[in-house]
C-alpha cells in the first residue's frame, strides 16, 4: 500500500524534500511510518524524531489528510491507502 | 526591594510636570510587570470614558520584571492605552534594548498623561526627563527616527520607542516601534500622535541587581543552552512563517480576504521560500538567544532592498490574504508597515477589505485617486503595485487610504451609511481590531477565544487555537469543555505577556511546555529576581489576574455581552476548498460557547465579573467600581 | 592602524554568528563587579547596520597604544599574555589610552574614574566568561595565527573540494 508523506517546516530544511510517495507493508503502523523516515532521513533525527527513531520530538506533529492531528494513542493504528502525512514543525505564532 | 525600584515616573505632557509615584511591594506581587501592570496603571490613571485621542487617555508603559538580567527572552515590556481603533483597551508588548535600558533608569514603569502643544520627544535620562523638540524627526520613519536620535544625543545606547508618520498622521491602527520590533496592535501610534509625542527614549546606566544571583544565573544559562536545541528548531531556522504552511494544509490560511483557507501559490509564500530565496539574517531582540527575527530583502525587482523581519502574522496579511504570491512585494509591504509605523496586521485586512470591495463593484477605479495614479487604479487581488499604493496611501492618509485609516469596522460603516451597502459583511474584525491568520471556521475553540477577547480579534492573548490545532479536541465542532478550555489558554498565555517573558521559550524549562512543566520555573525565576517565595499557584494567579484588570477596564468602559462577537465572515461564509471547507461558527454555537466561557471564568451570565472573585484576587477597588 | 600580534590570543566575534543580544555584555558586566550593566561591560556589542552585529573585545595588540599613550605609565601589557592591566593607583582616567584604541575596546568608568578593559577572565578557571555563555558560540579566544588556519582550512574544504 501506498501512503503521500508531505514535509513542511523543519522536516523540510532537514530533508530537502516537498513530498514521496512512501509505500508500506500491510499491517504498517504510524510508528513504522516514522520509522521508515527516520531511517531514510537520518537528519531528523533528534531535530523532529526522538532518539528512539519511533516517536515525534514535542513541536512536532502529523496531520491527517489535513483534517487534524494524529495524537499519541493513535501511533500504531495503521494508515489506510492513499492517506496523506504532514509532518508539521507546530505552532509556530507571531 | 529587588527586581523593582517601587517608582513609577509621571510625565504630563501639557504642564510639563513630572512627579513619582512610589508603590508598595504588595503591588508589585498582584500585577508584575508587562500587560497587567501596564493595564492596572492605565485603570488608575485614565480619565473614564475618554475619547482615546484626547488628553484624559494616558500612555502606560510596564517593564518586565527579567528585563537587564540574562534571563532569556525576558526584555521586554507592556504598553496600555485605550485603543482609538477599537475603543476598548489597547495592551501590546514589545520586547529588547528599549526595556533593558528602561530598567537600568530605575524606573519600573511610566503614565504619560495630557497632550503636548507642540511636536516633542522624550529623554528619559536615568532620574532625568528631558522634552526636546521634535520637528526636524517628522515625517521620518521609525528606524530613521530611532538613529537620528541617537546621532543628535552623540551616545549609541540610547534607546527609543518611536512613533512613525503613520502615527503622526493619526492612522487609527499605527504603533510604536522601538529597535525593530513594535508594540503593534490596536493604535498606539494614533494615541501617541494625538499627544505629538514622536518618539520616547531611554539611557539608563543603574546596574540591575537580583535577590539570588547564582540561581538567577545557573537556571538562565541551563535555559539559553536547552534553547539552541529541537525545542526552538522553528522559530531559528525558518521562523513564524513556518506557519504559512501549517495553515495552508489545515486549510486555515486566510486567502483573499478570508474567502477560502488555501491559497493556490502558498508554497511561494512560505517561510521555507522566504528562507531560501530572500533570508539575509537571523538576529534577536536583546537577552534572547533564540534569535527567531527573519531579517528578509528583496534581492531583486521593483522592490529591490526592501528589507525588514517577517513575521507570519505579517506575512499572511500582505501575501495570500491579498492574493499575492510574490514575496518580494510582501517584504515591500511589510517594509512600508514597519517604517510608515503601523499594524501590517490590520493594513493587510484593510486593504483585502477595499480590494474585495472593489472587486464586487462597490469601489470603482476613481476611488483609488491619488498623487501617484491621477487617474486612479484598479486593485484587484493579487495586484502588488496596487497593494504597495494603497499601503502608502493609508500611511500617508492620501485619498481614499484616509477611509482605510480607520480600520475595517469604521470605514465598512461609513461606506455603507453612504452608500448603503452591505460592505461590514467582509469587514475582517472583533471590536474592529483587525482578525489574525487563524480561521476560526476550522477552530471552534479558537473561535470562542477570539470572540471575548478583551482587545478584539487577537489570536496572541487567546491562544485557543493550541487544543484546535493539535488535536485535543474536535476543532469542527462543539462541547461543554470549549468555555473552560478557552479561558484556560487565556490565562496561560497571560502569565506570558505579564512577567513578560516570550512564550517561543515555553518548552525549554523542562521539555514540557504546559503549566507543570513551566510554572515551578518560572515561579523559580521570579524568587531569584526579587527574593519572594511565589510557587506555582501564585503564578498560575498572575495570569487570571493579568486577564481580570483588562476586562474590567472594559465593563467600566461601557463592554456589553453583544461586543463579544465575530465577523460576519466567519458566521455565514463557509469556505468551499481545502481541509476546512464547508463550515461557519453559527450564532447559536457562538452565544452558547460564550455562555460557556463565561461561566468558566465564574462570571455572571452576561460576563459581569462578582465582587467576590475580585475580591479573592485581591482587587479590591475594582471590586467596589464594576464587581456585581 | 596597529595589527594584533600573531602571538596573543585574543576575544573575537564572528559576526556572521552574532545575533546582537548583548548577553555577553551582561556576564561580564555581571562577573566584574556583580551587576547587570552593559554601560560597564568590557565587551561591547555593536550594531553598524539593523544586520551588521558584532562585538569588540581587547585584541592585545603587540606594543598596545594604549600603554604606549599613557602619560602616567599607568597601564602595562603582560609580555605572556598580552593581557593590559592597570594600576588604580596610577591612573587618573584621562583617557588618553581611549583615544590611542583604534578598537574602542577600553572604557573609563565614570564612578571610579578608572580605565578598564578586558582581562580574558584570567583570574577565572574556566577563562571568559562571555565565551562560555554567548548562545550562538560566536565568541572566541583565539590567536591570528589560528584565525587564519582556520580560514585556509574551510577554503581548502569547502571552496576547493566543495563539501
Amino acid at each position: 500500500m501506498n501512503i503521500l508523506v508531505e514535509f513542511v517546516g523543519v522536516s523540510r530544511v532537514l530533508t530537502g524534500e516537498q513530498n514521496l510517495t512512501l509505500p508500506l507493508a500491510p499491517d504498517s503502523s504510524y510508528r513504522d511510518v516514522i520509522r521508515q523516515l527516520g531511517a531514510r532521513f537520518p537528519a531528523l533525527i533528534g531535530q523532529v524524531i526522538a532518539l528512539d527513531g519511533e516517536t515525534l520530538l514535542p513541536e512536532n506533529q502529523i496531520a491527517l489528510n489535513g483534517k487534524r492531528m494524529l495524537q499519541l494513542s493513535e501511533m500504531d493504528a495503521s494508515p489506510a491507502e492513499g492517506e496523506r502525512l504532514t509532518f508539521m514543525s507546530i505552532l509556530a505564532g507571531g | 526591594m529587588y527586581g523593582y525600584t517601587g517608582k513609577i515616573l509621571h510625565i504630563d505632557l501639557g504642564t510639563r510636570k513630572t512627579w513619582i509615584e512610589e508603590k508598595p511591594e504588595s503591588w508589585y506581587k498582584l500585577y508584575i510587570g508587562g500587560v497587567s501592570m501596564a493595564a492596572r496603571l492605565l485603570w488608575e490613571n485614565i480619565e473614564v470614558g475618554c475619547d482615546p485621542l484626547s488628553p484624559g487617555n494616558p500612555i502606560c508603559i510596564a517593564n518586565g520584571i527579567f528585563a537587564g538580567t540574562p534571563v532569556p527572552v525576558g526584555g521586554k515590556y507592556g504598553l496600555a492605552s485605550k485603543s482609538p481603533l477599537t475603543g476598548w483597551i489597547g495592551d501590546s508588548l514589545s520586547g529588547s534594548w528599549f526595556s533593558v535600558a528602561l530598567k537600568r533608569t530605575g524606573w519600573d514603569g511610566m503614565v504619560i498623561h495630557g497632550a503636548s502643544d507642540n511636536w516633542i520627544t522624550l529623554l528619559i535620562d536615568d532620574e532625568r526627563v528631558q522634552f526636546r523638540d521634535a520637528t526636524k524627526l517628522l515625517g521620518l520613519g521609525t528606524y530613521a527616527t530611532e538613529e537620528a536620535i541617537r546621532d543628535e544625543l552623540a551616545d549609541d545606547q540610547i534607546r527609543s520607542a518611536t512613533i512613525g508618520p503613520a502615527g503622526e498622521n493619526g492612522v487609527l491602527f499605527a504603533n510604536v516601534t522601538n529597535d525593530g520590533r513594535q508594540a503593534g496592535r490596536t493604535g498606539h501610534g494614533a494615541v501617541w500622535g494625538s499627544k505629538k509625542l514622536k518618539a520616547i527614549s531611554v539611557r539608563g546606566t543603574h546596574g540591575v541587581t537580583v535577590a539570588d544571583p547564582e540561581t538567577l544565573m545557573k537556571m538562565s544559562f541551563d535555559i539559553s543552552e536547552t534553547s539552541q536545541g529541537p525545542y526552538t528548531s522553528k522559530y531559528r531556522l525558518l521562523g513564524t512563517a513556518t506557519n504559512v504552511l501549517n495553515m495552508n494544509k489545515l486549510g486555515l490560511l486566510p486567502t483573499r480576504n478570508y474567502q477560502e483557507g488555501t491559497f493556490e501559490d502558498a508554497e511561494l509564500v512560505s517561510g521555507e521560500y522566504l528562507e531560501e530565496h530572500y533570508k539575509v539574517k537571523k538576529i534577536a531582540c536583546a537577552q534572547c538567544p533564540i534569535a527567531c527575527e527573519q531579517m528578509s530583502a528583496a534581492a531583486d525587482g521593483p522592490y529591490k532592498g526592501a528589507m525588514t523581519g517577517i513575521e507570519y502574522e505579517c506575512l499572511f496579511a500582505n501575501g495570500p490574504n491579498l492574493g499575492i504570491n510574490d514575496l518580494r512585494a510582501v517584504i515591500k509591504l511589510i517594509e512600508t508597515c514597519d517604517q510608515g509605523g503601523m499594524d501590517a496586521m490590520s493594513g493587510g485586512v484593510t486593504v483585502s477589505w477595499a480590494m474585495e470591495t472593489f472587486e464586487r463593484g462597490i469601489f470603482t477605479k476613481e476611488d483609488f485617486k491619488c498623487a501617484k495614479y491621477p487617474e486612479g487604479f484598479e486593485p484587484n487581488f493579487g495586484n502588488a503595485e496596487a497593494a504597495v499604493t494603497l499601503m502608502e496611501m493609508i500611511r500617508d492618509r492620501e485619498g481614499i487610504g484616509d477611509l482605510l485609516s480607520k480600520g475595517t469596522r469604521r470605514a465598512s460603516a461609513i461606506v455603507d451609511a453612504e452608500r448603503g451597502t452591505e460592505t461590514y459583511k467582509w469587514a475582517m474584525n472583533s471590536k474592529g481590531l483587525e482578525s489574525p491568520g487563524y480561521d476560526a471556521r476550522g477552530l471552534k475553540t479558537f473561535a470562542v477565544g477570539i470572540a471575548v477577547g478583551t482587545r478584539g480579534g487577537c489570536h496572541n492573548r487567546t491562544a485557543a487555537y493550541d487544543p484546535d490545532i493539535q488535536g485535543e479536541v474536535d476543532r469542527f465542532s462543539i462541547d461543554d469543555t470549549r468555555g473552560r478550555l478557552a479561558a484556560r489558554t487565556e490565562e496561560y498565555a497571560a502569565v506570558y505577556d505579564t512577567l513578560p517573558l516570550c512564550k517561543f521559550i515555553r518548552r525549554c524549562f523542562t521539555g514540557k511546555a504546559d503549566r507543570a512543566g513551566a510554572w515551578p520555573a518560572i515561579a523559580a525565576l521570579i524568587n531569584a529576581t526579587t527574593g519572594w517565595e511565589f510557587e506555582y499557584d501564585d503564578v498560575d494567579l498572575i495570569g487570571v489576574r493579568a486577564h481580570t484588570i483588562k476586562k474590567a477596564f472594559n465593563i467600566r468602559e461601557g463592554w456589553t455581552r453583544a461586543d463579544d462577537d465575530l465577523p460576519y465572515r466567519w458566521k455565514h461564509d463557509p469556505m468551499t476548498k481545502g481541509a476546512s471547507a464547508g463550515h461557519v461558527v453559527t450564532d447559536e454555537e457562538l452565544e452558547y460557547l460564550k455562555d460557556l466561557y463565561y461561566e468558566a471564568k465564574g462570571w455572571t451570565p452576561e460576563g459581569l465579573i462578582p465582587k467576590e472573585k475580585l475580591l479573592e484576587l485581591g482587587m479590591d477597588d475594582v471590586a467596589e467600581e464594576i464587581g456585581v | 592602524m596597529v595589527a594584533s600580534t600573531s602571538k596573543y590570543k585574543y576575544i573575537t566575534c564572528d559576526p556572521e554568528k552574532c545575533i546582537g543580544c548583548q548577553l555577553c555584555e551582561y556576564i561580564c558586566s555581571f562577573t566584574k563587579i556583580g551587576e547587570f550593566n552593559t554601560y560597564r561591560s568590557r565587551i561591547r556589542t555593536v550594531r553598524a547596520e539593523e544586520i551588521l552585529i558584532t562585538a569588540v573585545a581587547c585584541r592585545t595588540c603587540e606594543n598596545a597604544p594604549c600603554v604606549i599613550a599613557c602619560t602616567r605609565d599607568a597601564l602595562t601589557q603582560d609580555p605572556n599574555t598580552g593581557i593590559i592591566h592597570i594600576n588604580a593607583e596610577r591612573c587618573d582616567g584621562c583617557a588618553w589610552c581611549i583615544e590611542a584604541c583604534d578598537f574602542g575596546a577600553i572604557s573609563i568608568n565614570p564612578a571610579t574614574k578608572l580605565a578598564e578593559i578586558c582581562d580574558q577572565c584570567e583570574e577565572l578557571e574556566d577563562g571568559p566568561q562571555c565565551v562560555i555563555w554567548c548562545p550562538k558560540d560566536a565568541l572566541e579566544l583565539t590567536t591570528p595565527d589560528q584565525r587564519a588556519q582556520r580560514a585556509r582550512r574551510k577554503l581548502a574544504t569547502e571552496d576547493v573540494l566543495g563539501m
